[in-house]
């Protein structure tokens, strides 16, 4: 389900990617009496696929920062089995993919204004220790906000029908929420500037008997990422079949400019990033210590990277971020017949939207860019700020936009007032 | 000792179709009951059921794990049967709730069951001689369903996607809308519960026992001051 973990799940597995790296390794001398029997299993959780490695039953994990840290941490709290944290699958490098969803019709728009509301958060998960650090950063004490437990889907059902002030939670939920106009972010991962990655973990004793296999896994992951660059209209229409989650909303996350940055490397930030989140987990849920060095090893990627013949060092320095790379991207609108069309300036963009409403021409969705982070977001859920000069700017979060618009003397509206301005 | 086995077989013996019903009917209506408990928190009816080949499992676990102390912990963790609710309004399914039987956990049932039969048997009137003074009825039961309730509780397999999907006895407190926090800090005690309350069903269960042996107007008295 997490969108973050498609390069080394759904993806490898669909395209038989890993069979063809395996088909390879058969070549070779030490596996050429080999069989090879591979079983994919499906988790809504990191908490299960933990508890099947640590019943030898899978080999291989792949999931998002806090359950990757549980599944660490309880490794090494046995006395004979660990796991290695061998590769991430992609990033955010602000830590946007979690977020605070209220309901669209509410009247809340920023974070601060929870105090004295209920959010409801899936425990345990990246969304919730992205919700004690925003807590935390916006000086409110857990005595003036009520957390409650929920599940993403009955999150989700609730802030649909207004029975809950906010929900967190984590990819892709909450552009889920969007997408479907039941929910409306007022808080970003991003503002926590902690990155949010997935990544990949073995188990010890395959990682030293086979690394051959671990390598050919990771060359895999590799090819998967390459497939989504190389054509994201074509895997997110692929995505959504194997997945069930909408097309549109896989396009935020993997297109050019999305949400999730697709490389495996593990750079210094991440591990000082899953080190913050140990200490969150330590702190709330008990969790046994874990020894970063023991556990993280960049042996296995390195390989894959040296077999591919691809610059492991180019990659590992080098780090996407959305408020710079994605300044000068173009905006899109994904037309239900002819595909994904840009547009160089929001004016154009809008001026596009209105044109093909005319003629009752059914658009999937359109994408914008947050002028404060670089975020891709939908344009229907954009604010709008319109210049003196008639120029707009679109924003995630509305007392940007405010404040944005105070500076420029600017306006404040919404997507159809936007939209309606350009046909006069 | 002799004596409490000697009154124990006894009343068994006595009504071995009540012992048996009473242990049977405990356990189903135990798994029953965190069913229901499920059903009615969250108005799901369960839509689908797991049967895992727990024989082959356990095997593959004790056969693969270097330490045998690895192999035990993780075989405690080992599912016989899920049965739940998948959500299938975000995807292809989310596994919201389960409830999972858990051999290790099963056994531990029983023995509450078996515990709680052997109660309910000894209450009764030996069938052969009559008992003179009846036991404080009230304080005896109240010590085994504490007992019974206790362990239950810490021996709860339920599992929910918010609190990452790992089945233990803490989830039935989140659940019940204790803050996940403070269940999950609870979490060690259920060792703690677990044996105090087979203290509160076997120490009324062995004075009953032990009763049965001791003429009339003795043992009832002993076990009444130790009640009390």
């Amino acid at each position: 389900m997490c969108t973050d973990t498609y390069t080394a799940g759904i993806i490898v597995k669909e395209l038989g990617l890993l069979d063809q790296q395996l088909a390879e390794l058969a070549k070779t001398e030490k596996y050429k009496d080999a069989t090879f029997n591979v079983r994919w299993a499906d988790y809504s959780s990191g908490g299960p696929i933990t508890n099947q490695m640590l019943a030898n039953k899978l080999n291989i994990g792949v999931m998002g920062d806090y359950p990757l840290i549980v599944n660490g941490a309880k490794f090494q709290e046995t006395e004979s089995l660990r796991t290695l944290y061998v590769a991430g699958t992609g990033y955010n490098l602000k830590g946007s993919g979690n977020a605070v969803v209220v309901p669209v019709s509410s009247s809340i728009y920023k974070f601060e204004e929870l105090r004295g509301k209920e959010i409801s958060v899936p425990v345990g998960s990246a969304a919730w220790g992205m919700t004690l650090k925003a807590l935390q950063d916006a000086g409110i004490p857990s005595s003036e906000i009520t957390i409650k437990n929920q599940s993403p889907a009955v999150g989700a059902a609730n802030i649909a029908t207004s029975k809950i002030d906010a929900h967190a939670d984590f990819c892709p939920w909450s552009e889920l929420m969007e997408f479907r106009g039941t929910g409306r972010k007022i808080y970003d991962g991003s503002e926590t500037t902690i990155p949010y990655l997935h990544g990949v973990v073995v188990r010890q004793e395959l990682a030293r008997e086979y690394p051959e296999v671990v390598i050919a896994f990771l060359k895999a992951v590799i090819d998967a990422g390459d497939w989504v660059r190389e054509d994201p209209m074509r895997a997110a229409e692929n995505l959504e079949k194997w997945t069930g989650v909408e097309k549109e909303v896989q396009y935020l996350y993997f297109s050019k400019g999305g949400h999730l940055t697709l490389e495996p490397t593990i750079k210094e930030k991440w591990v000082d990033a899953l080190k913050f989140n140990h200490g969150v987990l330590a702190r709330e849920q008990q969790v046994p210590p874990l020894d970063f060095n023991e556990w993280i090893t960049d042996t296995y990627i390195r390989a894959a990277y040296k077999e591919k013949s691809l610059d492991y060092e180019k990659d590992l320095a080098d780090i996407y971020d959305p408020e710079v790379e994605n300044a000068d991207l173009p905006l899109e609108i994904w037309h239900a017949k002819d595909g994904i069309k840009t547009y160089a300036t929001i004016g154009e963009f809008l001026k596009a939207v209105a044109e093909f409403r005319t003629v009752a021409q059914k658009l999937n969705a359109t994408y914008v860019y947050d002028k404060a982070t670089g975020l891709k977001l939908f344009g229907k859920m954009a604010f709008y700020v319109q210049g003196k000069d008639g120029a707009m700017t679109a924003f995630l979060r509305k007392q940007d936009a405010d404040a944005y618009a105070g500076t420029i003397g600017g306006k404040v509206i919404g997507f159809e007032e936007a939209v309606g301005m350009t046909t006069g | 000792m002799n004596a409490i086995a000697s009154g124990l077989k006894q009343a068994v013996r006595e009504r071995p179709w009540v012992w048996g019903g009473t242990l049977t009917g405990f356990v189903v209506v135990y798994y029953l009951g965190l069913l229901a408990t499920m059903l009615v928190r969250f108005g799901n009816i369960p839509n689908y059921v797991t049967v895992y080949n727990w024989p082959r499992n356990v095997w593959h676990i004790l056969t693969s794990t270097p330490s045998l102390s690895d192999a035990v912990g993780i075989v405690s963790e080992e599912w016989l049967l899920e049965i739940g609710y998948m959500n299938y309004d975000y995807g292809n399914g989310i596994s919201e709730w389960a409830m999972n039987v858990i051999p290790p956990k099963l056994f531990i049932i029983l023995i509450v069951a078996a515990l709680v039969a052997s109660f309910v048997v000894l209450l009764m009137r030996p069938k052969k001689s009559a008992c003179a003074a009846g036991p404080r009825t009230n304080a005896v039961a109240a010590s085994v369903s504490g007992g019974a309730a206790l362990v239950g509780l810490s021996s709860a397999t339920l599992s929910w996607v918010v609190c990452c999907a790992t089945p233990t006895w803490v989830v039935s407190l989140a659940m019940m809308g204790m803050s996940t926090s403070l269940a999950l800090w609870l979490e060690p005690l259920g060792d703690v519960m677990t044996v105090g309350g087979f203290l509160l069903l076997v120490i009324p269960v062995c004075l009953l026992a032990r009763r049965r042996t001791v003429p009339a107007g003795d043992g009832s008295a002993t076990f009444s001051t130790q009640t009390a």
